[in-house]
């Protein structure tokens, strides 16, 4: 057996888990808006601003479900210790998702195969984290995307690069099941090795 | 869970943990000020102040009861040459905790091991050792025995 490596979490944890969640809370409510987050290290394929956004919003009563991507012993140890979340391997028990854009394509039944809440507390809905290559706020080589909803006074544009058909076509609303099912529904934050950008189901998305 | 019995190793770093960790602060900072020039960790989770609760059998080897809650503090570093020292002391003395888990990693390297285990570790079990039956001798000068005398025709 080797031995698995730990890697440095936050040095001051509240204070830098109370910087990250407000930085995340400022994406979140105003969508398209690009925010800075980070920690000391990262882990084989799990970026330290990824490894960050965990450290801030995971414990115990929060299950993680990890793509194949990220399941590696080290990336579940690494979290299991710094944050003690339950990483499930069922995906519809899941209240975060780690996965990476290539995969979506694989996922069967995506979005099903993640937990969208109920009618009742629809809030319990997965929150997805996908880490790409790159996200932008402004028109770039990527995929290129037009914000409108609540939290954005007009519009608002941002460039994520790696996302796949099937993810688009659900994000900008082709099949009309995101926009169907709401109050129902994924959140998304994209993240690169900075920033992350989120994407909540209130905001309507047009690919440029 | 079925938990494999403990290698000598385990059993080594146990008992130099749990004396670590039982021991005052201040004779585990004094004893080893002189370790810990030149030496460099990196805090891979900083010294932290938590509540756990302790648990206990009836008499010994009855059923379990919740005793209560009770402060701890844990800590991990790393040290430069990549050894993993962890803590986990009673009460809320950072520095504490920092100290201990500092030379759990340094005793598990080799070259400081056996003067560590000297210096250290020895005289602060002797100490604990002598406490120990100083407070079982003081208990003791005061034990009282309960006797029932049994009645009737059973």
């Amino acid at each position: 057996m080797t031995a698995l490596t730990l890697i440095k979490g936050f040095q001051k944890p509240t204070h830098d888990s109370q910087r990250v969640f407000r930085q995340l809370l400022k994406a979140m409510s105003e969508p398209g808006t690009l925010v800075r987050v980070d920690s000391p290290e990262s882990i084989d394929s799990l970026h330290a601003s990824t490894f960050a956004v965990c450290q801030a919003m995971m414990d115990q009563q929060t299950p993680l479900w990890l793509s194949p991507h990220f399941a590696t012993p080290n990336i579940k140890h690494n979290l299991h210790f710094h944050t003690g979340v339950p990483i499930v391997e069922e995906s519809q028990q899941a209240l975060f998702a780690l996965i990476s854009p290539a995969e979506i394509d694989s996922v069967e039944r995506f979005p099903h195969v993640f937990f969208q809440g109920t009618d009742e507390y629809p809030e319990t809905g997965c929150t997805v984290i996908v880490q790409v290559h790159s996200v932008k706020d402004n028109i770039s080589k990527g995929v290129n995307l037009r914000l409108t909803g609540p939290g954005i006074e007009t519009a608002q544009l941002v460039s994520i690069s790696d996302l796949s058909p099937p993810l688009l076509n659900y994000l900008s609303n082709q099949t009309g099941e995101r926009n169907g099912s709401f109050p129902l529904g994924l959140d998304f934050i994209f993240i690169d090795k900075n920033q992350l950008v989120c994407l909540p189901r209130t905001t309507q998305v047009e690919v440029l | 869970m079925i938990s494999k019995p403990m290698s000598d190793t385990q059993k080594t770093r146990q008992h130099w943990m749990s004396v670590m960790a039982k021991s005052s602060s201040d004779s585990l900072i004094k004893l080893s000020n002189v370790y810990m020039d030149q030496q460099d960790f990196e805090n891979i989770r900083p010294a932290e102040v938590g509540l756990t609760q302790i648990r206990g059998r009836m008499g010994g080897t009855g059923s379990q009861f919740n005793v209560g809650d009770m402060t701890i503090t844990r800590c991990v570093v790393q040290s430069a040459k990549g050894h993993y020292g962890h803590s986990y002391i009673a009460g809320r003395d950072k520095n504490h905790a920092i100290r201990a888990a500092q030379l759990d990693a340094m005793l598990q390297d080799p070259t400081h091991q056996y003067s560590i285990i000297q210096n250290i570790i020895q005289p602060l079990a002797h100490t604990l050792a002598t406490q120990q039956a100083q407070k079982a001798n003081n208990v003791a000068q005061t034990k009282v025995n309960f006797f029932t005398l049994v009645r009737g025709e059973d």
